[in-house]
């Protein structure tokens, strides 16, 4: 890494921060996988274990927007990013 | 792709240089300049009741949309710097006053992240909400500092000075403490509410915010433009 990945500042060899904004770099790619696996896994119950079985009775569904084959349920496809059925807050 | 240039030391600008048939969206009013082949069109992204989302929520209803070939400058409107927040179907949620732009592949919606939050912080906790695939584009007043924080790891961050954070983070708004801390702290213009972030996940933060830039602008004007009552040259 020779830039932040928080803010794109420029790093100092040696050390173990951004001089710039003060971020951990170090830790960096483990909190990012962690955050790009929540979108990864379909949200579960705590304590339910998805056996393989589960797995392999996946529902696809066709995306409206880029005809991609998407998991039953995800809220936003992806493959092109777009939400496959319009939420509001209210 | 669309290539980027984030120029600039303490009052970072970007450019952007547009091919054929790409698209970036921005909100209104932070373009400093264009070639004359860009072409703006103003649009309500995600229909109407989208729009009158980001409405509600203290953003724009109308979105501002730059189509290619050529180059576009985006500037904020005080020093600070740029941040590059690259989006990998993943989402991340900002304060909507500090959006500059991002790619066509990334939806903008807005969301009344926590309604405590919301009220309760004042100006800016509305929170713009960015998903999908594509760069996004923010600007941090005054400069930035950030925060990775790992599973179960928490901050609290003054409520005005919050800029974003990744989407699936928990917020909750914590008051600055019993009744006379908070009175003494509006005196103080300490901030009156945290945000408090619980991770794991990034968060960026801005180094001013505008509450405390115009309350101290405010103390130093002249007595009869200021706020409050004034009576024979004396101000209440």
């Amino acid at each position: 890494m020779d830039k932040c990945p928080m803010c794109g500042a420029r790093l100092q060899q040696g050390l173990n921060y951004c001089e710039a904004c003060g971020a951990d770099i170090t830790i960096y790619q483990n909190v990012y996988n962690d955050v790009l696996n929540n979108y990864s896994q379909p949200t579960q119950t705590p304590g339910y274990q998805p056996s393989y079985q589960a797995y392999q009775q996946t529902q696809y569904q066709t995306c409206p927007h880029c005809g991609a084959q998407i998991p039953q349920g995800v809220q936003f496809c992806p493959n092109c990013g777009k939400e496959v059925k319009k939420r509001h807050f209210w | 792709m669309v290539e980027y240039r984030i120029l600039g030391y303490d009052m970072q600008h970007v450019r952007a240089y547009l091919q054929q048939g790409e698209t970036i969206f921005g909100e209104g009013g932070h373009v400093v300049a264009k070639s004359p082949s860009v072409s703006i069109a103003f649009k309500a992204q995600g229909g109407l009741l989208k729009s009158l989302e980001r409405e509600i929520t203290g953003s724009r209803f109308f979105i501002t949309e730059l189509a290619g070939p050529g180059m576009v400058e985006f500037s904020s409107f005080l020093p600070g710097r740029v941040i590059q927040i690259p989006l990998e179907g993943n989402g991340i949620k900002v304060e909507s006053n500090s959006f500059l732009f991002a790619e066509s592949g990334v939806q903008y919606s807005a969301s009344l992240a926590s309604l405590g939050a919301g009220i309760l912080g004042g100006e800016g906790i509305f929170l713009a909400t960015f998903r999908g695939r594509g760069n996004v584009f923010v600007h941090a007043l005054g400069g930035v500092s950030s925060y990775v924080l790992k599973q179960g790891e928490e901050i609290e961050v003054e409520a005005e000075h919050l800029l974003a954070f990744d989407e699936n983070m928990q917020v909750s708004v914590t008051r600055l403490g019993n009744l006379r801390t908070m009175i003494l702290g509006a005196i103080e213009q300490e901030g009156l509410f945290f945000v408090k972030v619980t991770g794991p996940g990034r968060v960026w933060v801005h180094n001013v915010s505008i509450g405390q830039l115009v309350g101290k602008i405010v103390r130093n004007l002249p007595a009869s433009q200021g706020p409050g009552l004034n009576i024979g040259g004396f101000q209440i």
